[in-house]
């Protein structure tokens, strides 16, 4: 049988109640040429680690815009993306976070951590330049 | 246990898709407090940013003859006839008003050179009526529905809360208890009225077009609470949807585009236009149900493509065609900087879970079988019957939210001041901490997302676009083992903040239950109608079924009953498949 190519995938994780700082964790899944790199989050999350945190909602490429993050040093929309054979993920940058890749939307338009349930002013920015879908290499 | 605090409201909108949104917009214009409660966050989450194309209403600007009339007749006919004809009637009639009150809000459609709302042509319409935004239109809806109730002083907005119990009290106030996914602490909120609007649950199936978060939750806690259910066995599967390549940022339901206003081809391994051949103007009338299941039968009868779909071609119209011509048009390029060159080849394209067609019977007020309880959107059965026409969603979650808001506002607006019992609160805030103590505490076990793909699939195989009498036996059967799995061994990571198992485990919990209720229901009728086709009684059976199945439930039962169809505003007509009739 032929082996699989394979995908290192290294996450950086943060969970307050038990982390005092950031650090990175690495992964190991089977690389799929057109799978996104939400896809290989979500394959992470399904067959090896149910403790990682991210967020996504129409996970078709660019309709909502919940999932943003740092990719390999640039910010896009994971969903639009397909993965890579080595990846960096980080959570987007500007943001405080709150727990692995997710991070406090409604803070950085109010200049501060706030109750995010609380926001009338919503709690999601303008991430329409993260849109434009990347070539696949 | 600290106490938690409850959150006063009037009215309570669960869900902040495009209904819910609706919903708490109408709600206070009557009211003073009204609270919606989102699962994601508030005007990304649902399936109403997802919707790429139509949005239908019969304005009559591209064709004088079409009317509200025609709009309803298309609806009712193309819905098999077993729609809610007077909910039909509302939403032919109030669609263009509520689609004038968007814009009012500051949404933007395309419009003609004299400025008129722009209208295109989809299947079973008999004249164009879907209003458009590019290939964004759900995404600008849902964006001026958000901007529009985050600017309404009246509406509190709380996000990332995940609702798990329903509390309803006779005649009211009512309860529902929510979890933060941010640190997993209880949220009770209470209000006179409650309308859910949570949409679908097209998450049950394996392939499927929706957001992640479209479980069913409304439906299941509306059933658990008592409410009665219609049309559960109707699920629309979506013909024409991705398969190969894939297409990130087209959105699911992309391959639709290039059938628009071309002669696009479908065709199967073997080169046969399996569809055209029978159906020539199948573009425009082939509505989903009939044309999934032309698809579907090719790909199980093994003449599908490699990847499981069927093949749709436009390389012969070439690209200046492609780009006129298609509703593509401009995806052309970006398709292009993917590596996929439509004048060369053609894409595969499959059949996946669309929407449901069932939820809780209301009636035109939005009104659920239990006071104080009102239904909107996706989440209420009855407006597009057995099958639902191209772009009358986008419109329907407008008119049905704003008349469920409207009419609980009234609801809640009679009952200031009324006290409810709340005894019963800390009994069952401290049944979801045990439960979700168990789940934690266990080492090993199912883990819920385990559990969904068991699901997902399950639903696939035996409640899916073709159905039998068997099949959906065991799909039961394998339902009744899962339930059974889950109670015993269902285990999800210890972490408070943002746990994404605890959300997969209450999801994957009504996701069973309103499994079990599609399959109930689908094995009750017997005969094929719209998008619920079973091979042994393949064809509509108007004598006996021109009714509508509905589910209550009855303790760990599920009482179901008949109801016949009002033929208020058009009688049926003689429906032949085939040149066939007859199921014997």
């Amino acid at each position: 049988m032929e082996k699989k190519e394979m995908s290192k995938v290294k996450i950086r994780r943060f969970d307050p109640d038990r982390d005092s700082a950031p650090y990175f964790q690495e992964y190991e899944i089977p690389y799929e040429k057109e799978s996104t790199v939400l896809d290989a989050l979500y394959r992470i999350y399904q067959t090896i680690d149910g403790t990682l945190s991210f967020r996504g909602s129409c996970f078709a490429g660019g309709w909502c815009n919940v999932c943003a993050l740092r990719v390999n040093g640039k910010s896009l929309l994971p969903c639009k993306v397909f993965m890579e054979k080595e990846m960096t993920i980080e959570p987007l940058p500007g943001y405080p976070v709150l727990k692995d890749l997710i991070v406090d939307y409604a803070a950085k338009r109010k200049g501060g951590c706030g109750d995010a349930s609380k926001s009338r002013e919503g709690t999601h920015p303008n991430l329409g330049h993260l849109r434009e879908p990347t070539k696949r290499e | 246990m600290e106490e938690t605090k409850i959150q006063e409201l009037e009215v309570l909108v669960i869900g902040g898709g495009g209904a819910g949104a609706m919903a708490a917009i109408h709600a206070a214009r009557e009211v003073s407090a009204v609270g919606l409660v989102e699962k994601g966050i508030f005007g990304k989450a649902g399936c109403t940013p997802m919707g790429a194309y139509s949005m239908c209403a019969a304005f009559g600007n591209a064709d004088p003859r079409d009317n509200p009339r025609v709009h309803l007749e298309d609806t009712i006919r193309q819905g098999r006839f077993i729609n809610n004809q007077e909910l039909v009637d509302i939403f032919t009639r109030e669609a263009p008003e509520r689609v004038m009150e968007l814009i009012s809000f500051g949404a933007k459609f395309d419009r003609d050179e004299k400025g008129k709302l722009k209208q295109g042509m989809m299947a079973g319409h008999s004249y164009p009526r879907a209003c458009f935004f590019d290939r964004r239109t759900g995404p600008m809806i849902m964006g001026t529905l958000a901007r529009q109730a985050k600017k309404t002083p009246q509406i509190q907005i709380f996000e990332e809360i995940l609702i798990v119990d329903l509390l309803l009290e006779g005649a009211g106030p009512h309860y529902a208890i929510g979890l933060r996914w941010a640190d997993s602490t209880p949220v009770v909120f209470r209000a006179s009225a409650i309308v859910v609007a949570t949409g679908g649950g097209a998450q049950v199936y394996a392939h499927n077009t929706t957001s992640i978060d479209n479980t069913g939750d409304g439906i299941s806690l509306m059933f658990q609470s008592g409410a009665e259910l219609a049309d559960m066995e109707f699920v629309q599967f979506y013909p024409t949807t991705v398969c190969a390549p894939r297409l990130p940022g087209l959105g699911p339901t992309a391959p639709a585009y290039l059938t628009i206003h071309t002669g696009a081809k479908l065709y199967n391994a073997l080169g046969e236009e399996f569809v055209g051949k029978k159906m020539p103007g199948w573009r425009f009338q082939a509505t989903r149900d009939i044309l999934s299941q032309a698809i579907y039968r090719e790909i199980i009868e093994g003449r599908g493509s490699p990847h499981g779909g069927v093949y749709l071609d436009v390389t012969h119209l070439g690209e200046e065609r492609i780009k006129r011509e298609t509703a593509f048009g401009g995806y052309f390029d970006k398709l292009l900087r993917l590596g996929v060159d439509l004048t060369q080849r053609p894409i595969e394209t499959t059949v996946s879970a669309h929407f449901f067609m069932g939820g809780a019977r209301v009636n035109g007020r939005g009104e659920t079988s239990l006071p104080g309880l009102f239904a909107a959107g996706e989440a209420a059965a009855g407006y597009h019957g057995a099958n639902r026409l191209g772009g009358n969603a986008l419109s329907e979650i407008l008119v049905s939210g704003a008349r469920a808001g409207q009419y609980a506002a009234a609801w809640a607006r009679e009952r200031r001041g009324m006290k409810g019992p709340e005894t019963e609160i800390p009994l069952r805030l401290q049944s979801i901490e045990e439960k979700i103590a168990r789940w934690k505490k266990r080492g090993s076990g199912l883990r819920p997302i385990e559990g969904k793909r068991c699901l997902q699939g399950i639903m696939w195989e035996t409640a899916g676009v073709v159905r039998e009498k068997k099949k959906m036996q065991k799909g039961l059967e394998a339902l009744a083992a899962l339930q059974e799995e889950v109670e015993k061994r269902l285990m999800i990571s210890p972490s408070r903040r943002f746990n994404r198992e605890l959300l997969d485990a209450f999801e994957l919990e009504h996701m069973i239950r309103i499994s079990s209720l599609i399959l109930t229901s689908a094995l009750a009728r017997k005969e094929s109608r719209g998008a619920h086709y079973r091979i042994d009684y393949p064809y509509p059976d108007d004598e006996k079924w021109l009714v509508n199945i509905i589910l209550q439930r009855d303790g760990d039962r599920i009482r179901k009953r008949q109801e016949k169809v009002s033929f208020s505003h058009l009688k049926p007509e003689v429906q032949k498949i085939d040149g066939k009739e007859g199921n014997e």
